[in-house]
């Protein structure tokens, strides 16, 4: 199944459901990651943080986390956690397509993210399966001027 | 996997640039990275290399790359490459999730030309296991290092790579020179609006 399109609904919640977890987790930064490395979504102290960069590294270091486990055999993998010296990374699987990230200080204990988060994770699963219902609306683009993407890119 | 998000008016799209052990896969992204025209510098993302001491690519380069609204969505590309060596081929598959488009990077040394034809088949077998195909994804080839010595001409790389029911575009380029770079990059992504067009 894709991920599905996503509307204002979508994300209002998102960040209704990200701010609650913020609140009580007491995490620095939390954000809702597509596996592929795209970043959904985000709430919390993002300030100097690239998190462009950290959805896609945080992605694909849970695929290839996951790739890992399923060599060994290993089919029940659904976190993957960083214990840092400042700041520790949580990355909990949110549903095929989706992982949410915490960042959160060392003063925090993953157990409590872990507590917090689950019905964070339901939450989000759930409204991505109402998304998922709502189906998919093509893109109009159909009047636009094909010339405007010959040269995309130019060099400078 | 392209992601369509209607509340931030945003297409997003992955590239991934593929080939074989130092065809110039990296050298693309450094060279688009570093001579791309955008206008501000929140359109061009830093770019990640994860690379052994040795300079080698050892999971992804990536750099996310935003171009022109087009029809008020804004369109983001993300850029990655796969490590080249085949003993890496597991984070090779963990790159290719969720592919929109691909370049693939082909030597055009005569001495690498077995390694092309392999890294190939590698690659629509690493797409197979993602449940993907060659037929729904677009893609091109860039024969790179037209500069070097000992190449083989474009008719027999068209030949050995081009050869399919769907003859794809093709490039010749010196990524080193930044030469035939940008003409690869603007296809693919033409190549992949058009998919959008089109549906």
């Amino acid at each position: 199944m894709a991920f599905p399109q996503l509307i204002a609904e979508d994300l209002q919640f998102f960040d209704k459901v990200l701010a609650d977890l913020v609140k009580k987790s007491e995490a620095m930064l939390t954000m809702i990651v597509e596996k592929a490395g795209y970043l959904i979504h985000q709430y919390g102290n993002a300030a100097s943080l690239d998190t462009t960069t950290l959805a896609t590294l945080g992605s694909n270091a849970y695929n290839a986390t996951h790739f890992m486990a399923q060599l060994v055999n290993e089919h029940n993998f659904a976190s993957m956690y960083q214990q840092g010296e400042t700041y520790s990374t949580l990355i909990l699987n949110i549903d095929e397509n989706c992982i949410l990230v915490l960042i959160f200080g060392t003063d925090q204990t993953v157990g409590s993210m872990k507590y917090y988060a689950a019905p964070a994770v339901r939450n989000i699963c759930q409204q991505l399966k109402v998304a998922s219902a709502r189906g998919e609306t093509a893109l109009d683009l159909s009047d636009m001027d094909a010339t405007d993407i010959q040269s995309l890119f130019r060099r400078s | 996997m392209a992601i369509i998000n209607r509340a931030t008016k945003e297409l997003q799209l992955k590239i991934v640039y593929y080939g074989p052990a130092k065809s110039g896969k990296t050298t693309n992204l450094e060279q688009v990275h570093a001579n791309v025209q955008v206008p501000d510098s929140a359109a061009k993302g830093k770019m990640t290399s994860l690379a052994t001491s040795s300079d080698r690519t050892l999971f992804f380069d990536f750099f996310p790359l935003e171009a022109t609204t087009i029809k008020g969505f804004k369109t983001k590309f993300s850029l990655f490459t796969v490590p080249g060596q085949v003993i890496y081929n597991a984070t090779r598959q963990i790159v290719l999730r969720g592919v929109d488009g691909i370049v693939f990077v082909a030597d055009s040394q005569y001495e690498k030309m077995g390694e092309n034809i392999e890294t190939f088949q590698h690659m629509q077998d690493n797409l197979k296991s993602l449940n993907l195909s060659l037929e729904d994804i677009p893609y091109v080839i860039q024969y790179n290092k037209r500069d070097m010595a000992e190449i083989a001409p474009v008719e027999y790389l068209e030949y050995v790579l081009n050869n399919r029911e769907v003859h794809v575009p093709f490039f010749e380029a010196s990524a080193s020179k930044c030469e035939g770079v940008f003409e690869t990059l603007n296809m693919i992504t033409k190549l992949l609006i058009h998919k959008y067009l089109n549906k």
